[in-house]
């Protein structure tokens, strides 16, 4: 029977979103640590919440709705973060708790609300169409051509932005383009692994390479290998066990991350 | 003497809260100038208005021969060597591959090779620059200013918690570049002593140059006093050991 799961067409499908959306969360993932990004991820996922009861309230595709409103809170939020918010972790807050409670409530007006506000909270990788496959594809490959076209950029930026400025790296642009890739990369795990746990994907194996990498390129490496195992792997738990998907992926990120700590510690 | 790099008639500081108006100062090829005044007196801001990471508010800034250049258009020949303390330690980073970053990865091995010699820190690329010692990792900072053969070279309080014989070296070095490239210094210390003794020229500021001239003059000090408090002295390095 699980074989037979295992080797079945919409199984196969979900392996492949999996294994694009672990590629790509490990090769931003590093950004988003270096850069302390968690919040703002946490942030945009949670806010889509609101975009996605719209575009169920007006009967549309999700994606026409979900990518121009993640675009553009994430402008918002930079645009915030450059004028130097000291408290920019609670204004983040607000976005992240203020725009999910609208979405719920825009979902309760809406037939079968609760649970449907459950799903997109969870989200289930084994739904995947090849319509959100192909959407994921595309934002992978836009985020691989950014990354390898600005990543002495991107890095020096990291490392000291004042630093990066003299040195003639346009930082304001790639600070702008880095954070709309990066609320499109959110958005798209999010369909796959819902609102509440697409950030898990994107902070743990970078974190989890940190304790083990000294090097910036064996970080990256790492980073990407955990990212695909860790979706890959949790999928396919999922499956045998006949759990939930995404919390499935992200307990099992949870728990490489405390063994891996561990491992280290000894 | 054409100037290295001015500001003009310039208002530094933020557009909501302007910290100098109409704020002028010029920099000459070969000058080792140091910035000193009290904390919030501005020095950071001028150097961050020079090096053009802080836009100005008015006024006219002018780099090498170019005014209010973009600084894509100066890559390589002003360098910036920041505080230790304000390296990101979240992104692990060997030697070699912090030079990689200089221009774009411009520079092959042998550059890198020279630089690090220069700065006498060979056989340390594949070293993580998060387990380097404060002069070290401040020479590899220096290192990297000079793999672009700088004409300005802006140092934001690069000797803070150094001992005093990294301080040493680092100065020594700071030496044979200007002396070597005939670069110019901008240097902010609160090391009043260092400053005497390595700078040939000091810029005292507390939102307005209150002197501008040789540091082992009377009127430097008396500056000191009149900003730091009459019972403020300076202890030379020269002399104490």
């Amino acid at each position: 029977m699980t074989i037979e799961l295992l080797t079945s067409p919409f199984v196969w499908q979900a392996l492949q979103a999996a294994l694009l959306a672990g590629f790509l969360c490990g090769l931003v993932g590093p950004l988003f640590v270096w850069r302390r990004l968690a919040l703002f991820g946490n942030a945009i996922s949670h806010a889509s919440l609101t975009p996605i009861a719209l575009a169920q309230i007006a009967a549309v595709p999700f994606a026409v709705v979900l990518f121009p409103f993640s675009l553009g809170l994430s402008m918002l939020l930079t645009k915030i973060e450059e004028r130097g918010f000291p408290e920019l972790d609670s204004v983040l807050s607000i976005f992240f708790s203020g725009l999910m409670a609208l979405g719920i409530l825009i979902l309760s007006f809406s037939e079968g609300g609760s649970s449907e506000a459950v799903h997109f909270l969870f989200g289930d990788i084994l739904l995947v169409s090849r319509a959100d496959l192909m959407l994921l594809a595309a934002v992978a490959v836009a985020v691989v051509v950014y990354a390898v076209i600005s990543w002495r950029d991107l890095v020096l930026m990291s490392v000291h932005a004042e630093l990066a400025a003299v040195e003639g790296v346009p930082v304001r642009r790639h600070v702008y383009l880095l954070m709309g890739l990066c609320g499109l990369a959110v958005t798209c795990v999010l369909l796959l692994m819902g609102a509440i746990l697409a950030t898990s994907l994107m902070v743990v194996p970078p974190m989890i390479a940190r304790g083990f990498t000294h090097t910036l390129k064996s970080h990256v490496i790492a980073s990407v290998l955990i990212g695909v195992a860790m979706s890959t792997g949790g999928l396919l738990l999922a499956v045998v066990l006949d759990t939930a998907s995404g919390p499935t992926i992200a307990v099992v990120g949870m728990t490489l991350f405390i063994a891996s700590s561990l491992i280290r510690k000894n | 003497m054409t100037p290295i790099a001015s500001l003009h008639n310039a208002t530094v500081g933020y557009p909501d809260a302007p910290l100098m108006t109409d704020f002028s100062f010029s920099l000459y090829p070969g000058e080792f100038v140091a910035l000193v005044g009290p904390n919030g007196s501005g020095k950071t801001t001028i150097m961050k208005s020079l090096l053009g990471v802080l836009p100005l508010i008015a006024g006219s800034r002018e780099m090498l021969g170019l005014t209010n250049p973009a600084n894509s258009e100066l890559a390589g020949q002003i360098a910036y060597i920041p505080q230790k303390m304000s390296l990101n330690r979240s992104v692990p980073l060997t030697v070699g591959e912090f030079f990689s970053l200089k221009s774009r990865g411009r520079y092959d091995h042998e550059d890198l090779a020279r630089a690090l010699k220069m700065v006498e820190l060979t056989g340390l690329q594949n070293q993580s620059i998060h387990q380097l010692s404060g002069g070290q990792l401040q020479r590899v900072f220096m290192g990297f200013a000079l793999l672009g053969k700088p004409k300005l070279i802006c140092l934001d309080e690069a000797t803070e918690g150094m001992d005093i014989k990294a301080q040493k070296t680092f100065y020594a070095l700071l030496k044979n570049i200007v002396e070597q490239n005939r670069a110019s210094l901008l240097l902010i210390s609160h090391d009043i002593s260092a400053v005497t003794e390595h700078a040939n020229r000091v810029v005292c500021i507390n939102r307005t140059i209150l002197y501008d001239g040789d540091p082992s003059s009377p009127q430097f000090h008396s500056c000191l006093h009149r900003i730091y408090g009459e019972d403020s002295h300076i202890h030379d390095h020269r002399t104490s050991h």
